[in-house]
């Protein structure tokens, strides 16, 4: 424990007693410092909400940066320096309301992040209102109404937007968690991983009571999982197979890695297939100037437009 | 004599009217000429009317005039189109199939332009076809017509090139135009082959024979078949000729390539006109190649280049950039008005969190999407004051391409000296003209990375927002320096956490302000702001953007006409000249504001920074940038009618 503490910050959370969002906060630590990663070199990055002040408690580079952008922040922090290890924290109104549209693009990249989702189907901090994972019908405690529109399941629209490696964790079994996250920051390529978290104070009917009852483990129920794609033309029967086992609103609720392709090449390959010297020397490395005079050329360019 | 041709080339889009004015334009530059030209085109890929204006003389041109000496057109609608743009005695190109096309019957024309132009023929007593405004050309400006039949060339074309079908030698409809305008003007035929060997170069051979085969069908047939036009320029091959090398570029590359010698290593856009042919071009261009001069960085570099990325809309844009921006990457990212307005949160998170990043902004007609693909400079207070609450931000604007090379490189600067945001400001008139340019000078470029920590060890009580007396907190570098900072869109302390403590937020505020004051004492105001023409001058014209052009072509003209005219140009809007815009402009007794907008937008700032209410405007709001012609008829309606507001209407 003493090593996971080297990656806090001596910030206090302020999010409500029994919040999903410690259970997280303490796996990533458990995760960062098992890996142990440079904390010069690992940021941070969230989006807004509760979830989004993450990068504060960590002692790592933190940016906590808008409401649904910060996988642009986290791809724009990567690509200019690919030897960053990039991990992005957002809630589900975050990444999949205001952010969707970002969190679907970002799945035909493969970059190597990685992407938590916080899932506790309200809007915490503006007081509890339906998330885009709140199924229709459901009225939780702040709601006037109950909720009119229907879901989206974040494993599903992952696998569908591309990406490569997807997994769901649960915000109140930290160990489990906390190798779910390792594993995502391992993988090379983009990753998610959605975690159920309760929200104590807004969802009394997505409760850790009732979480308690339907987690269950992919790994423990089919002891023969195994989401890795051997080869890629694998990748389509994996994909369905983690499709039919990722409801969310079943008797059961399947945790852990559901999909994981390593033979996508990453965005960063890609670039580096056009740009050799890309990954040696990335745009946030290139030496621009020697006092002060630049080092670029621009005469091939000129060349033929002169007259 | 001083010899000038201006001419308007016209056909449907994607008929080869860009290819065969970047011929003209090199052709024409070969024969010794400066050479200025603009290309107007609709929202739409192929088929509606497109047209460029290219204008060539013995001295520097930098902007078109409202008529023109010669009008050629690929098609009817092109003449329908321009038959007025001619000046008294001007010619008309076209084919005498084109005379029984009546307007009504014109399939790409829009409907109220027909309604207008067969309105205008009728009420002058004309038959609204091509016939009717070639007679009116003739009878009302002198026009002389030369009906050049083009299918008769293309047969000759196909005959001597050995081609059976003639829909294959239609590709070289347009070489037969520019031929005829070529042949017209007595430009001599090796020009027009070192100006197709300039376009079709080295790759396509081929094409220039082909091309020059055509060309002296169409040389023989005007020479033989039509009495001489009056402006023969002939090459300019005498003492006056240009003697020094100058690139072609247009606005688009003329950034990139600033861009590029200012260091940019990471670009992002979402495909916008007229702003996206910028990253299309560094794209084109993004294996870095290094000055000679630095062999040694050229060895490490082997291989590097310049990311450039199409993200998926233009938040993921500017804040893409500015992620890079926080690794050190020089970043910027190239937009129009409506994506702009979708950046506008990202530039408020890089304000609060001093982030260099730029943000190219090719102004179009707006609001919404309004004139995608016209002129405008409707943008300006937008700019100076997008997004909620307060925060430095450097906005600056270029007059013309040569500026624009070096400007780039200052807003790559200034975004690294003062942390902050830079919006470089230009227009649809810039991105889509071809000027001639001189090469940009490396002695007169130079990189300033700002304030950055110096020290290579770790530091653990390193605060990214430590407070200064000047504003500027030394910058570390994530992924370079060992020192950790946190950023947040959020008030923060000194080392980026959130606060909302009142004496922290007086202090954080005045401190992201006070590099706006910094920028002001330090950046000299007469980069800020620069004066054309005589201090003293009674008139005074007032303007930014491209605007320039127009102006300092007019300057001349209005010289000879007898009216004493200087002109300040106003490049940087934030922060503003103050002092130098109240002293030149009280030093006249006539001021003028010229500017493509409805509000006379730069007139307000002027108003606000300095307390100076301008009582003449010039104004325009058509989508069409403002010509030379229109800036002697706004001086001479001020001077002598005193009119406070001229508005200008003229192009197509």
């Amino acid at each position: 424990m003493a090593l996971m503490q080297t990656y806090k910050s001596n910030l206090n959370p302020d999010w409500c007693p029994g919040c999903g969002d410690y259970g997280i906060l303490n796996a990533a630590l458990m995760a960062f410092a098992e890996l142990k990663l440079d904390p010069y070199k690992t940021v941070v990055v969230g989006g807004i909400g509760c979830s989004g002040k993450i990068p504060h408690y960590f002692n790592v580079h933190g940016v906590h940066t808008l409401h649904g952008r910060a996988v642009t922040f986290a791809s724009g922090l990567k690509l200019a320096n690919p030897e960053l290890t990039v991990v992005v924290f957002g809630g589900d109104g975050d990444q999949l309301g205001i952010g969707v549209g970002h969190f679907v693009s970002v799945g035909r990249r493969n970059i190597d992040i990685t992407i938590i989702i916080h899932n506790n189907q309200v809007y915490g901090l503006t007081k509890g209102q339906a998330s885009p994972t709140l199924p229709r019908g459901i009225k939780t405690k702040a709601l006037p109404m109950p909720n009119m529109q229907d879901p989206i399941n974040p494993v599903r629209l992952a696998l569908a937007s591309g990406y490569t490696f997807v997994a769901r964790g649960y915000a109140y079994n930290v160990q489990h968690l906390k190798e779910v996250i390792k594993k995502a920051i391992q993988h090379k390529g983009l990753s998610v991983v959605e975690v159920l978290q309760p929200c104590p104070t807004y969802n009394d009917v997505y409760t850790k009571e009732v979480y308690a009852q339907k987690v269950a483990y992919l790994e423990k129920e089919f002891p023969d999982w195994d989401p890795v794609v051997k080869s890629p033309e694998e990748a389509s029967d994996k994909i369905k197979r983690a499709w039919d086992l990722s409801d969310l609103y079943g008797d059961k609720i399947y945790a852990g890695v559901f999909y994981q392709n390593p033979h996508v090449p990453t965005y960063e390959e890609r670039i580096a297939n056009r740009i050799p010297g890309y990954l040696k020397i990335p745009p946030a490395k290139v030496p621009i100037q020697v006092n002060g005079k630049p080092i670029a050329s621009v005469e091939h360019i000129l060349k033929p437009r002169m007259v | 004599m001083a010899k000038e041709i201006e001419v308007i080339l016209g056909g449907p889009q994607g008929g080869g009217i860009e290819t065969a004015a970047q011929i003209f334009i090199r052709s024409l530059a070969r024969a010794g000429y400066y050479v200025y030209g603009k290309r107007e085109y609709f929202s739409n890929i192929m088929g509606r009317h497109s047209y460029f204006q290219v204008r060539a003389r013995d001295r520097p041109v930098r902007s078109v005039r409202s008529k023109v000496d010669i009008v050629a057109g690929l098609d009817a609608e092109s003449i329908a189109t321009h038959f007025d743009d001619i000046v008294d005695g001007g010619a008309i190109i076209y084919d005498p199939s084109f005379v029984n096309t009546k307007i009504v019957a014109m399939p790409m024309m829009e409907p109220d332009t027909k309604e207008h132009l067969i309105k205008r023929l009728k009420s002058e007593g004309y038959d609204p076809s091509v016939q009717g405004a070639l007679m009116y050309a003739e009878e009302k400006l002198n026009a002389k017509l030369y009906p050049l039949p083009y299918k008769q060339m293309l047969e000759e074309a196909a005959k001597k090139l050995n081609v059976q079908s003639l829909a294959i030698v239609q590709r070289f409809l347009n070489t037969v135009v520019l031929s005829a305008v070529a042949a017209l003007i007595g430009l001599p035929r090796e020009d027009l082959e070192s100006g197709l060997k300039d376009v079709f170069g080295a790759r396509k051979p081929k094409a220039v024979e082909q091309n020059l085969i055509v060309a002296d069908i169409v040389y023989d047939y005007v020479k033989s078949n039509f009495p001489p036009f009056h402006k023969v320029i002939g090459g300019n091959k005498d003492d006056n000729a240009r003697k020094e090398p100058m690139a072609i570029l247009n606005g688009n590359e003329a950034i990139a390539i600033g861009k590029i010698l200012g260091g940019l290593t990471f670009q992002t856009y979402y495909p916008i006109t007229p702003a996206a042919d910028e990253s299309f071009f560094l794209e084109a261009h993004e294996q870095l190649q290094i000055d000679p001069e630095f062999s040694e960085e050229a060895e490490i570099l082997k291989g590097a280049g310049i990311v450039v990325f199409q993200a998926e809309d233009e938040m993921a844009a500017i804040n893409m950039a500015t992620g890079a921006a926080l690794t050190g990457a020089r970043a910027a990212t190239a937009t129009s008005g409506p994506g702009f307005s979708l950046m506008v949160e990202g530039l408020g998170w890089a304000g609060i969190n001093e982030v260099p990043v730029v943000v190219t902004y090719y102004m179009r007609g707006g609001p919404s999407t309004g004139l995608p693909t016209r002129d405008s400079q409707s943008d300006l207070l937008f700019a100076l004051s997008a997004g909620h609450g307060e925060f430095p931000r450097i906005v600056l604007s270029s007059g013309d391409h040569e500026e624009a090379i070096y400007d780039a490189v200052k807003a790559l600067n200034w975004a690294e000296r003062y942390q902050t945001p830079v919006i470089h400001l230009v227009e649809k008139n810039l991105a889509n003209s071809w000027m001639m340019v001189k090469p940009p000078k490396r002695d007169l470029i130079s990189i300033d990375r700002g304030h950055l920590v110096s020290d290579e060890n770790e530091n653990k009580s390193y605060a990214r927002f430590e407070f200064q007396d000047n504003g500027v907190s030394p910058r570390a570098l994530i992924g370079v320096h060992k020192a950790l900072v946190w950023y947040t869109g959020d008030e923060h302390d000194e080392y980026g956490h959130i606060t909302e403590d009142p004496v922290t937020r007086y202090e954080m505020y005045k401190k992201r302000l006070k590099k706006l004051e910094l920028a002001d004492k330090e950046i000299p105001e007469s980069e800020r702001a620069i004066l054309y023409g005589d201090h003293d001058a009674d008139i005074a014209i007032v303007g930014w953007g491209s605007v320039k052009g127009a102006v300092l072509d007019a300057m001349d003209s209005l010289q000879s006409r007898g009216y004493n005219v200087k002109f300040l140009q106003i490049k940087v809007f934030s922060p503003f000249p103050r002092n130098i815009v109240r002293e030149v402009l009280s030093r006249s007794k006539i001021v003028i504001d010229i500017e493509n907008n409805y509000l006379g937008q730069a007139a307000r700032v002027i108003a606000m920074e300095t307390g100076i209410l301008i009582k003449h405007k010039a104004l325009k709001w058509t989508g069409r940038p403002i010509t030379e012609s229109e800036v002697v008829m706004a001086v001479e309606k001020v001077v002598k009618e005193g009119a406070e507001t001229v508005i200008l209407r003229d192009g197509k």
